[in-house]
């Protein structure tokens, strides 16, 4: 009887405790899902952030706005070209699909009368007292580069290395390192300006293959037979989306123009087969490319943007070449790629605008920010399921808080904070609750 | 109760302290850390100062010698070679043989042109011999003519039917005045007759009355009795036959004025007659159209054929001369050389197969000068103008005087063409020739690598390093000066001191900086 009493009264004991945990997990439950909440906002807001920090290609246009008060707007163009297996220079197909040198000269030109007129047309209707602006200040900034796949091999003490190493090649022109601004681990990257048209910039990976050192100002490598004086090291982007673009593999940038020459076989006729000749012959016994068949594969462009978009659509008008209906062009708007409305664009997307992407390869910076658009969605879905979640958990938390102090009003205990033991009727030990006897 | 409540406040106290001790030691460890854990967060820059140095400019470029005068050698048929005597660059004069070729055994060009010649010369034969068509337009005169009848006819229809009514009152008219006139007539020809009649009676016994005369007496009275009724006899007669005469006139106008009655009978009503005539007016516009454009269309036909025949008399003259040509290019041998000159390109051998119209190789005639190109920045193009000399250090040429500056096409916002006259003895077409210009060295006091300098839509600038001190430590802020290049090489540039004033400046960052960043300094060079 009293070993019955006993089980019973640990029985009746442990359920209540049971009981009381629960009651304890559900009153707390509200307050812990908004403290995750919390923790969810911090923490996609912290991965946004460090998303979106080191896309440096990215924010041309905020880079050249500085502190102009102006607004600015990056956008690219990229093309199509015939694509060659040995690594060399892709070519130009034809106007409706590829652009080239002279592709660039008439997008500058027709740019540069759009801008114009604009400009005139903005002083005279907002500020007609602006100064003059000084005539070597520029108002628009371009670039434009193409890419091949050459082996490189590295003079040292006039003497050829053996070792050569398979590298990724860069032909740049125009204002290249306002887009993509390395880190420069020393020297200088490539000037404008072409002082030297055979200068070279190695990037650490090529740098250490070749040299075994960042400090290699004045080397001389070789990329075909042609010989160029490295003028810098620069340090590709180390992200992990980055590198899963492909940064990591060795790089090196040179002249846009002198692709025509690592991308052309010396002539096996006439009288220019020597080599000393064909360093200082351009165009001589090179074959048939020259500069102007070689493809632009990307022409990127920071233009003046006073109404949100217009240079977007300044750049296609200054591609005569551009139909709409065919989309024969790939255009990128840079400038605010990674706010919520672009990303929520690019998320509801058609069928249509992701049969056009798939047709265009893409340089290694607008494959990072590609993941990355894929990666800022995702973490924005978090947030602001994170934030509904902390809207959510904070109301449940206030009608606890609440209910708890009706409670403890009700129970006239003035302290608000009412324990579940306190609120449950104390069974003294050995005391047998009132149970029906059957 | 009391001790519930007791125990509640201790709990909480605990709970507070241990938030207390918790929040001081974060605090601690924050401090602690805060340089380490702001540095972290601050992008490393380098640092140096600007430097006296010198920057070497030099406008330099690389361009090819052409000669100015230069002219291909071609074969001018499909041969073998069967000798060379031309070497690269030993001269020759006009006329000397460069190369010797196998003679043409056949040419299927000059056969394919004879037979093309013979085709046509028959064709020519077979169709002078064919009897020569000129047109005929008798069929279509005819057709207009009938056409013209119609037509004629139809205004006539129309006329009558809208005239109907009156031509046949006046035919009615006609034959009741005929009809009266007749009657009128033959009363007199009755009245005439009876006249006749009673003079006949007259003149009879006239006749009688003069043969009653007895021979040599006066019958002048009866011989005038007589006459005189014979001439009324026959006045009556004449006036008879008169008459009669104007009788079947009348008769006839009856005649003619019932046929018209007839006829009138099958005028048309005045709307058919209409359409009648505009059937034969358009029946007619159409047939003369018709002939019309049949001549037009012979005439361009004809003119055709003319133009065909002179175009193939030309053709023939063509063949003739091409197949005169070729017969006498077959006999030719040798390829001899154009001009005098420096041979060039001659590359084929004895054996070699050459292809009519091929570009053997190029003679190049050294007394008619030489030229190159030199591609120049736009910058570096402004010191440049026509007869200037550039500077040249090749023993072969001794001076290079420029004779155009032009855009690039290839880009001409930022390079020029500039082509220059070379001079000198020992100049070869195809070496290469480095020129240049405004050499210096100039010694600058603020010289700074070009990592340093950047370029935003305000301008160039550099950002200077700015020290502060603060509770933590030193801090470096970054500050924005806009300045301007005097001069650059490339890897270096020289600055306009007044802005920097002998600061520092930041060379390399970790990664893109902006005016008012806090940066941690990772490395200062003193020197470029």
């Amino acid at each position: 009887m009293k070993v019955k009493a006993n089980a019973l009264r640990i029985t009746t004991e442990a359920g209540l405790k049971t009981s009381g945990f629960f009651r304890k997990v559900f009153r707390t439950l509200p307050f812990v899902f908004a403290a995750a909440a919390l923790l969810g906002i911090i923490l996609s807001s912290i991965q946004i952030s460090l998303l979106t920090e080191p896309q440096y290609d990215q924010f041309a246009a905020e880079r050249w706005e500085g502190d102009t008060g102006k607004s600015y707007r990056q956008v690219s163009v990229i093309s199509r070209g015939q694509h060659r297996t040995d690594g060399a220079p892709p070519l130009f197909l034809d106007a409706g699909s590829s652009l080239n040198k002279n592709s660039v000269i008439e997008i500058r030109g027709a740019l540069d009368t759009l801008i114009s007129a604009s400009a005139i047309q903005g002083d005279r209707t907002i500020q007609p007292t602006i100064p003059a602006e000084p005539s070597d200040i520029r108002t628009w900034v371009d670039a434009y580069y193409s890419e091949a796949r050459m082996s490189i091999r590295a003079i040292v003490n006039e003497t050829e290395m053996s070792e050569t190493v398979n590298s990724e090649v860069t032909g740049v022109a125009g204002n290249y390192y306002l887009f993509h601004p390395r880190r420069i681990l020393s020297g200088s990257f490539l000037s404008e300006e072409r002082f030297d048209p055979q200068s070279i910039v190695l990037n650490e990976q090529l740098a250490w293959l070749l040299f075994k050192s960042n400090d290699i100002e004045g080397r001389t490598v070789l990329i075909g037979s042609r010989k160029y004086n490295v003028v810098g090291v620069v340090a590709e982007p180390d992200a992990k989306i980055d590198i899963a673009a492909g940064f990591d593999s060795p790089r090196a940038y040179i002249y846009f123009d002198e692709l025509a020459f690592i991308g052309a076989s010396p002539s096996d006729n006439g009288s220019f087969t020597d080599r000393e000749n064909f360093d200082f012959m351009p165009g001589k016994g090179e074959g048939e490319i020259t500069a102007d068949s070689l493809l632009v594969f990307c022409y990127e462009a920071v233009l003046p943007d006073p109404i949100d978009g217009i240079a977007l659509n300044d750049l296609k008008d200054a591609l005569t070449t551009y139909s709409p209906n065919d989309e024969n062009f790939y255009f990128v708007d840079h400038t605010g790629r990674f706010g919520v409305i672009s990303l929520a664009k690019h998320f509801f997307s058609n069928d249509e605008d992701l049969i056009l992407r798939s047709k265009y390869a893409y340089p290694p910076s607008e494959i990072s920010a590609q993941i990355t658009e894929k990666h800022l969605t995702s973490w924005w879905i978090v947030l602001l399921i994170a934030t509904l979640f902390a809207i959510i958990s904070a109301l449940a938390s206030v009608l606890t808080i609440l209910r708890l102090r009706s409670d403890s009003s009700k129970s006239g205990n003035p302290d608000l904070t009412v324990t579940e033991e306190e609120s449950q009727p104390t069974i003294a030990k050995g005391s047998v609750p009132n149970i029906r006897r059957v | 109760m009391d001790n519930t409540e007791t125990k509640g406040r201790n709990g909480k106290r605990k709970w507070v302290i241990t938030a207390a001790v918790v929040f001081v030691v974060i605090i601690f460890l924050l401090t602690f850390f805060s340089n380490t854990i702001m540095n972290y967060s601050l992008p490393k820059v380098s640092s140096q100062y600007p430097s006296w140095a010198i920057i070497s400019t030099s406008n330099k470029s690389t361009g090819t010698i052409e000669a100015s005068v230069i002219e291909e050698v071609k074969a001018f048929d499909s041969r073998k070679v069967t000798g060379v005597y031309v070497y690269e660059y030993n001269m020759v004069t006009a006329g000397d043989v460069l190369m010797t070729l196998e003679p043409a055994v056949e040419s299927d060009e000059l056969k394919m042109l004879q037979d093309q010649l013979e085709e046509i010369e028959l064709r020519r034969y077979y169709e002078g011999k064919l009897p020569v068509n000129k047109p005929d337009y008798t069929y279509m005169e005819e057709a207009i003519a009938e056409a013209l009848t119609v037509y004629n006819q139809s205004k006539v229809d129309l006329s009558n039917s809208k005239n109907k009514s009156s031509i046949i009152t006046t035919a009615q008219n006609t034959i009741s005045e005929s009809n009266a006139l007749i009657i009128t007539l033959t009363a007199e020809i009755d009245s005439l007759a009876d006249i006749k009649t009673s003079l006949e009676i007259e003149l009879v016994a006239a006749e009688e009355a003069l043969a009653a005369v007895p021979e040599g007496d006066d019958d002048s009275a009866e011989q005038a009795e007589v006459d005189r009724l014979t001439a009324e006899i026959a006045t009556v007669d004449t006036q008879q036959s008169a008459k009669a005469t104007q009788v079947v006139t009348e008769q006839d106008k009856i005649t003619a004025a019932e046929a018209i009655l007839d006829e009138t009978e099958a005028f048309l009503p005045v709307a058919d007659a209409e359409k009648a005539l505009k059937r034969a007016e358009k029946s007619l516009s159409d047939a003369r159209k018709a002939l019309s454009d049949q001549k037009k269309i012979d005439a361009v036909e004809a003119e055709k054929a003319k133009r065909a025949r002179q175009e193939e008399d030309e053709l023939i003259e063509e063949l003739k001369t091409k197949i005169k040509g070729l017969e006498s290019v077959m006999n030719i041998t040798e390829i001899k050389a154009p001009i005098s000159g420096l041979p060039v390109g001659f590359t084929y051998s004895p054996g070699d197969e050459i292809a009519k119209d091929q570009v053997l190789g190029r003679i190049i005639d050294p007394t008619g000068g030489y030229w190159a190109d030199f591609i120049f920045t736009a910058q570096q193009a402004r010191g440049i103008y026509p007869g200037m000399n550039l500077q040249v250090n090749q023993y072969d040429a001794q001076r290079v005087t420029v004779t155009k500056i032009r855009p690039n096409p290839s880009d001409p916002r930022n390079s020029r063409i500039v082509s220059t006259y070379v001079e000198g003895e020992n100049l070869w077409a195809g070496n290469p020739i480095e020129v240049s210009f405004d050499d210096y060295n100039q010694q600058f006091e603020c010289v700074v690598p070009n990592s340093a300098i950047h370029e935003d839509g305000s301008g160039t600038f550099v950002y200077l390093l700015t020290r502060k001190s603060g509770p933590l430590g030193e801090r470096y802020v970054v500050n924005k000066v806009t300045v301007s290049i005097l001069a650059t090489d490339g890897k270096k540039s020289a600055l306009d001191p007044t802005p920097i004033q002998g600061r520092e400046i930041i060379i390399r960052s970790e990664k893109p900086i902006k005016d008012g960043d806090q940066v941690r300094l990772e490395y200062i060079q003193q020197e470029a």
